[in-house]
């Protein structure tokens, strides 16, 4: 009697892509780990723009974020099998990316030449075409919002190193307390004392501003 | 006109939910002295929980009416929420068009990962230098052991040579009249003494020291 195997089918790569979009982090590392490769491209879509706004307020340069977020992506495929599934894959994957905007800034404040750069290649920006704007807009309306904008990212540039990641997480990231403990690893009192200060501090900064 | 804060441990606030339950018109009076019972230094402390509205039901009534008593806390309150309000309608920035292409060319250029990583973690084997460590640790162990081993050790009784009476010999070069001679400082060298102590053998004579006593 001839034995008949029944194969299944293997899905399509848009189908698996389609059934991992609706898992959760947890199930689509598991599925990595078990071989499915595109399940790391799942994760790269998920956090990619998340990770980059992240480390562009740390850090103020959009270019060097980029690779900074290219450089988490890299660490992340290399050592996900060393990561604990017991725990949150987003906590690791913002932990790995706080660390590496951590290491840029310091290494920038070693080297004022680096610094000098960011700086004259944030003026270059202002050449640039509009991205995010409603070109339906009023220009006069146009401008304003330009200008907050600026302003706002100017003064989260303006805080202190600490306080300003603790700021990003909380409030662009939308990372409660806990999380935000993890990432930095600090207890909560520090979370809480650190936003605390860089509210005030951002408040006092731009309120006479907007006035 | 800010009210004056009175330093008033926060438990006090605690009491107000009974009095709440009294009617309205004693409610409102004692809200407001709730409120009043909030310091602004509390106020502030509490700001952060309060924002993100974390804080127990209490405490965010007593907050609120803070806000609303002291003119100083309520301008605060207001310049962190409308400063938040502007960090939170930030747009967000996109990657770039080429980024996916990017990560991968990096991706390939490091190489296929084994698939041994991937699937079933490596099993742990101490490396050569915690093995080393690991050694020396108990080395250090044992060491330690043997020292306190002989610090707790009852001394055992030490055995001496037996001493043995014997006649003191003057050293040769005590005579009686050098030595009495020293007290005085004014030692006296005759020559008969020098030559008491440097016999000399001729080949048929010998000397005979003289002798000085007293």
């Amino acid at each position: 009697m001839a034995e008949v195997a029944i194969k299944r089918a293997p899905l399509p790569g848009a189908a698996i892509r389609e059934r991992l979009r609706k898992e959760d982090d947890a199930t689509v590392v598991s599925a990595f780990l078990g071989g499915e490769e595109r399940a790391f491209q799942e994760l790269v879509e998920r956090y990619q723009t998340r990770l980059l706004n992240f480390i562009y307020r740390t850090i103020g340069d959009r270019e060097k974020a980029e690779d900074l977020v290219q450089e988490v992506f890299i660490r992340v495929y290399r050592h996900i099998h060393r990561f604990d599934r017991t725990k949150k894959f987003s906590t690791w994957v913002y932990t790995i990316a706080s660390n590496l905007a951590k290491n840029e800034l310091r290494n920038r404040s070693r080297n004022p030449l680096v610094l000098f750069q960011t700086i004259k290649g944030n003026w270059d920006d202002d050449d640039r075409p509009l991205q995010f704007e409603d070109t339906t807009a009023r220009p006069d309306d146009m401008y304003r919002k330009r200008h907050l904008r600026e302003l706002v990212e100017e003064t989260v540039a303006k805080l202190p190193e600490h306080h300003r990641q603790v700021f990003v997480l909380r409030e662009l990231e939308g990372k409660s307390y806990e999380e935000i403990a993890d990432i930095t690893d600090c207890n909560l009192g520090t979370v809480k004392s650190r936003l605390n200060r860089a509210r005030n501090a951002f408040a006092s900064i731009i309120e006479p501003k907007i006035d | 006109m800010a009210v004056l804060p009175l330093r008033v441990n926060a438990r006090v606030l605690a009491l107000g939910t009974r009095r709440e339950t009294q009617g309205t018109d004693s409610r409102t009076q004692s809200s407001s002295i709730e409120s009043c019972l909030m310091d602004c230094r509390e106020f502030r402390s509490k700001h952060v929980a309060f924002v993100d509205d974390l804080l127990p039901a209490v405490e965010m009534d007593a907050m609120q009416h803070h806000a609303t008593i002291c003119s100083r806390c309520s301008r605060h309150n207001t310049a962190i929420r409308r400063s938040l309000m502007l960090v939170r309608s930030l747009p967000s920035i996109e990657p770039s068009p080429d980024f996916i292409a990017r990560l991968n060319a990096r991706l390939e250029e490091m190489g296929p990962v084994s698939r041994v990583d991937l699937v079933a973690p490596r099993p742990y084997l101490p490396s050569v230098s915690a093995f080393a460590a690991l050694a020396a640790g108990i080395a250090a162990v044992a060491y330690m052991a043997i020292e306190t081993t002989r610090y707790f050790t009852p001394p055992q009784d030490l055995r001496l040579a037996p001493a043995v009476a014997s006649a003191f010999e003057p050293a040769p070069i005590a005579n009686a009249a050098f030595v009495a001679s020293v007290p005085t400082g004014m030692p006296v060298w005759p020559a008969v003494l020098m030559v008491g102590q440097a016999p000399m053998h001729f080949a048929n004579v010998e000397f005979r020291e003289a002798e000085l006593t007293r």
